[in-house]
């Protein structure tokens, strides 16, 4: 059932609370909020209150960091009369590690979109910080395209393929829910 | 910090967190000075004046934050 917005802080609710799931598949963080400090009025962004965020992986392997950033703006929503949405401007999921001997967190992938810092390269895109010495270009350096990145896609990829430890046993039915909410409702892919 | 009052309706969990702009602003300003140690003001200049890599590690997260 979908669920109407009829405020602007109403869209921003219904916003948060559906991307609360699936960071509470991985841990136990709360997002923030709030207005960006050199952003016009209107501008809002979020963050989990703490970063990074410590993600356990299975024994004997290396925790995990995740930073999870979006910037947005609520607007009015053209395809329901009288209603809100959030409207997405800009994201940057990042994966990092961190060892006893490299207490530094170091990139080890970073989802961004972020068309305003980045004019010529408007689209979303994967850096991967790493090297290919067949490949004699810097990989970290490449903008690899993608289509828009979900924070559900992220999650699954850490929990499927990087051996993070699920928050929760019903983890991949939740993230299956939002995302599916997610993909019907977005207004780009 | 202003709880929102509505928690998840589905899910049990965590609320979010609605900042002030002071709130935020002090949130952001830790983190840059703890990547880079640099101000608000000196992060947002070395972005526009090129010193900084828009998509080197740890600086979109910034920006996005920023809004710069």
């Amino acid at each position: 059932v979908r669920e109407r917005a009829l405020t602007a802080q109403a869209a921003k609710e219904r916003y948060l609370r559906f991307l609360q799931p699936p960071l509470s598949c991985i841990a136990e963080k709360e997002w923030v909020d709030g207005p960006p400090p050199r952003s016009p009025a209107g501008a809002l962004a979020l963050t989990t209150r703490d970063a990074p965020v410590r993600l356990s992986r299975r024994r004997g392997l290396a925790p995990l960091l995740l930073t999870a950033t979006q910037r947005f703006e609520i607007a009015a929503d053209d395809r329901f009369e009288g209603e809100w949405k959030v409207r997405t401007k800009a994201y940057a999921y990042v994966v990092s590690v961190a060892t006893r001997r490299m207490p530094e967190p170091v990139e080890v992938f970073a989802w961004h979109w972020h068309p305003v810092n980045t004019p010529q390269k408007v689209y979303p895109h994967l850096h991967v910080r790493s090297e290919h010495r067949l490949l004699r270009l810097a990989l970290k350096n490449l903008y690899i395209p993608t289509g828009r990145a979900s924070l559900e896609e992220v999650v699954r990829l850490l929990v499927d393929e990087l051996r993070v430890e699920p928050a929760r046993t019903d983890w991949r039915s939740l993230i299956e829910e939002t995302e599916a909410r997610f993909r019907e409702y977005r207004t780009w892919a | 910090v202003g709880l929102n009052s509505q928690p998840s309706l589905t899910w049990p969990g965590l609320l979010s967190a609605e900042l002030t702009s002071e709130e935020f602003a002090a949130l952001v300003e830790a983190r840059v000075r703890a990547m880079f140690d640099m101000s608000l003001d000196e992060f947002e200049a070395a972005l526009e004046e090129g010193r900084l890599d828009p998509d080197a590690p740890h600086v979109a997260s910034l920006a996005i934050l920023i809004g710069a």
